[in-house]
């Protein structure tokens, strides 16, 4: 008898289940929308008053000076600013620096906008501003960012004087980087781990709470210097199947997908209740040649390489045209580009060239790259192009953490990288990965070592004179093209598919994308 | 009776002690610095050394250990490399969410596979039996991920009944959100519990005393539950046991389709980033989490089958 119970007693928890699914299917459709009760504004469109986005992977740290990665940033960088701001059409603009001077090669002047509030309702100082840029300086994670500032000079309540190590004239555009956010010194000095797990900014949302590997919550911040958020409360999951994240916009569950796969992108583009952002990024892919190792050190090889490879091919059909052929290291979009010129894909030249250098029929190489099925794809094309010239191609997939030991240790003879320029100026990229000083981990994995390619990068990096600066980087293109050390290959797109109501999104070419604009047709 | 459990709570300390052994080590010497994984493609090599220093990573590899299982004993956890959380939070955060999955998980598999298996073997080799037997192969050999992603795609895309990810908050959103992935997890745990309930059952019903009992005019009812179920028990309640402690491990595939904060995902996730104190505080959770689950089915062992529980008193 008791037996029986158990047994119906399933069978009913069973069918319960299901009936609450069935069930359940009007709330579920409607979910985006259920807690919302957006402002009537005398008859013209209503918003709702939640923000939902998805994005690839948690957030790996809610502390800004230590979470460098995009998916931590996505999240934080609406609870923090920084002094500067760079806006869309690539000009700094102070956000909370009111203004600034450069006194000489070495030093800024920043005033920093009074009335500033923090969360916590305390008032921003140039105390909070020293604090946080020593917190960033001595962070192993973002120190790179900020490490060209020597010390900070509190001069009074709200006058700072940022005295650097030497002249940097890229200053400025890292402190518009998201890892050099102003926190209050006061609360991180009382509790450092408090801080980290309820961070306080005075950026346009509040935090509210992170469940670890599911969701976060933001809350606006009524106090915001720039006004308040368009939209109350924005609430961030972590969806890591990419076409899961498209299905979860399909259905209405979230607002916003970050990072739609180049395979969604005709979907999303197709459904007239969405609409697809895909725009140029920053971030260039390219295959860099070990200069240190047998052909690579052979000018001629390179120059055959660069010929082998078919770029276009490479954009349509492993990335579905979401991006295009690179000439450069360095994306369009950053400030110092200049294009030497498109690589042209010639199979026949690259031939010629080999045997020139005195390998008539080829030699026989490797390619390491790290575990990304998109990288690896690309790599596998390689593969096939470079056979086509007689380069017999071996692909090695790494675990992430061994391919960066293997390239820094220079035990490689190619490998396939991406970069992105997060400060959006071309001494980023050039000074890391051309410059003789930063070989093996700081970048450059080619082990180029050229004196004029050195004064270049440092001719662009302390001249303050931004024409003199651009012409520096384009003698720098036009001479790194001659030497061809890096193979660029293309500049990737930046995705995001939304619900056709979101309106005021703009995206963020390096992936921070401030939500504090946008808002959602009820 | 107490003093088998007791016995066999202490036998779990070497037991995690060679758990810990093996999984630091395989973590340490595997190549990968965690320094470089954790600051990426972009970092200086001063700021390399930084965090191999701020991490520990520069004492010899004995040492590390010893203090590993030297905080270990004092609860101690430590923090994770990739967050600077609390490793021991972390893991405990995710528990109840991943054995809400297993329980939902299993009780699918159970409901649908034992009466599945008792039909397949009453009713042997006819058309039941055989349909019954191939919808299970393909159970068992069905990839999870797939199959999640055919049920989102019919049940949330096309229908628009159920959530096609995340786990709702209040108690309806969460059943709503849990039936597709308890759907996907319990295919694959009830066709094998199908396989093993059909082939224990078969054994049995070959058995005189089942003659005896028809032989006595007892109704089928009564043989099949008191007298076939309850002999055919033990192998089930052993392979239902083996499968609710994979779960609890978590369901890797399924948490991430279904994008379920789980234990699965977490252990996953820290393996990527080799963040080796994370990754520890899972693995031993996980084989805490094995041992008191094998040991509450040989507990009900005792229960469904009286000559257990005379040999536990034995013992």
């Amino acid at each position: 008898m008791k037996r029986r119970k158990v047994l119906a007693t399933s069978l009913v928890l069973c069918m319960a289940l299901t009936a609450f699914g069935c069930g359940g299917g009007d709330d579920t459709k409607q979910q985006g929308n259920n807690d919302n009760q957006g402002q009537q504004n005398g008859g013209e469109v209503a918003y709702k008053d939640t923000l939902t986005w998805g994005q690839g992977a948690d957030i790996t740290s809610l502390d800004p000076h230590q979470g460098k990665e995009t998916t931590a940033v996505e999240f934080t960088d609406q609870i923090f600013d920084t002094l500067f701001v760079v806006d869309e059409n690539n000009e700094v603009q102070p956000l909370i620096a009111e203004s600034y001077e450069q006194t000489s090669d070495t030093q800024y002047a920043v005033k920093i906008r009074e009335g500033i509030k923090f969360h916590d309702g305390s008032t921003l100082t140039a105390e909070d501003v020293k604090f946080s840029l020593d917190r960033a300086i001595a962070s192993a994670s973002v120190s790179y960012i900020v490490d060209f500032i020597d010390n900070i000079e509190v001069v009074d309540e709200y006058n700072v004087l940022i005295n650097l190590k030497a002249p940097y004239a890229p200053a400025l555009r890292n402190l518009s980087v998201p890892f050099s956010a102003i926190v209050p010194k006061a609360l991180v000095e009382a509790d450092e781990e408090a801080f980290i797990k309820n961070p306080i900014g005075c950026g346009p949302y509040k935090f509210v709470e992170w469940k670890p590997g599911d969701s976060a919550k933001l809350v606006a911040f009524e106090d915001y210097f720039g006004g308040k958020a368009a939209t109350e409360n924005l609430i961030m999951k972590v969806i890591p199947e990419a076409s899961q994240r498209t299905i979860a916009l399909e259905n209405n569950e979230i607002d916003l997908a970050y990072d739609i796969i180049p395979n969604d992108l005709e979907k999303v583009a197709a459904n007239e209740n969405l609409q697809l952002f895909d725009a140029p990024s920053l971030t260039c892919y390219y295959v860099t040649m070990n200069m240190n190792k047998e052909p690579f050190n052979n000018q001629l090889v390179r120059d055959a390489i660069n010929y082998a490879i078919d770029r276009q091919t490479i954009v349509d059909v492993i990335a579905y045209g979401s991006g295009q052929p690179a000439d450069a290291i360095i994306a369009p979009g950053v400030f110092g580009y200049f294009s030497p010129g498109a690589y042209e894909y010639d199979v026949e030249k690259a031939k010629e060239l080999l045997a020139q250098a005195g390998y008539p029929n080829g030699f026989n190489t490797s390619i390491v790259v790290n575990d990304n099925q998109t990288r690896v794809e690309v790599c596998q094309a390689i593969q096939g192009m470079l056979k086509e010239v007689g380069i017999e191609c071996s692909v090695d997939v790494m675990e992430f953490g061994s391919f960066i030991q293997m390239t820094t240790n220079g035990e490689h003879d190619m490998a396939y990288m991406g970069w992105v320029t997060s400060t959006i100026d071309a001494d980023y990229t050039y000074y890391s990965l051309e410059h003789s000083s930063q070989q093996g981990a700081a970048g450059n994995r080619t082990f180029l070592a050229d004196a004029e390619v050195d004064a270049l990068v440092e001719k662009g990096r302390t001249t303050s004179d931004e024409e003199e600066r651009l012409a520096a980087y384009k003698e720098l293109a036009i001479k790194l093209k001659e030497i061809n050390n890096n193979a660029p290959v293309y500049y990737s797109n930046i995705t995001a598919g939304a619900s056709s109501k979101v309106e005021g999104f703009i995206m963020d070419p390096i992936g921070y994308h401030k939500l504090h604009t946008v808002k959602v047709a009820q | 009776m107490y003093k088998y459990i007791l016995k066999r709570l202490l036998m779990m300390i070497p037991v995690l002690l060679g758990v810990t052994f093996i999984v630091f080590f395989i973590m340490a010497l595997s190549p990968g610095d965690p320094a470089a994984m954790i600051l990426g493609d972009q970092a200086s090599a001063e700021a390399l050394e930084m965090k191999r220093e701020e991490l520990g990573l520069n004492d010899p590899i004995l040492i590390r250990y010893g203090n590993y299982i030297i905080d270990m004993l004092h609860g101690d956890l430590g923090v994770s490399y990739k967050n600077s959380l609390d490793v021991w939070e972390q893991v405990w955060e995710r528990f109840p969410n991943t054995t809400i999955l297993a329980i939902a998980g299993i009780l699918v598999a159970l409901v649908i596979g034992i009466p599945t298996g008792i039909i397949s073997a009453k009713k042997q080799y006819t058309l039941i039996d055989n349909v019954a037997m191939i919808v299970s192969l393909i159970g068992v050999a069905m990839p999870n991920f797939w199959f999640g992603l055919l049920v989102v795609i019919i049940f949330s895309l096309h229908l628009g009944w159920l959530p096609s990810q995340g786990m709702g908050e209040g108690l309806v959103p969460l059943l709503q959100s849990l039936v597709l992935p308890a759907l996907t997890l319990g295919t694959g745990s009830a066709a094998m519990i199908t396989r093993m309930t059909r082939s224990s059952m078969l054994e049995v019903i070959r058995q005189d005393y089942i003659s005896t009992a028809r032989a006595k005019g007892l109704s089928e009812r009564i043989i099949t539950y008191r007298h076939m179920m309850r002999n055919a028990m033990i192998p089930i309640i052993t392979a239902v046991g083996l499968q609710f402690g994979t779960l609890l491990g978590g369901a890797m595939l399924t948490e991430t389709v279904f994008s379920w904060p789980g234990l699965g995902r977490l252990m996953v996730d820290s393996i990527k980033s080799k963040d080796i104190p994370l990754v520890l505080g899972s693995v031993i959770f996980l084989a805490i989490m094995f041992s008191v689950v094998n040991l509450i089915v040989d507990i009900i062992y005792a229960f469904v089958d009286p000559r257990i529980k005379s040999e536990y008193k034995k013992g």
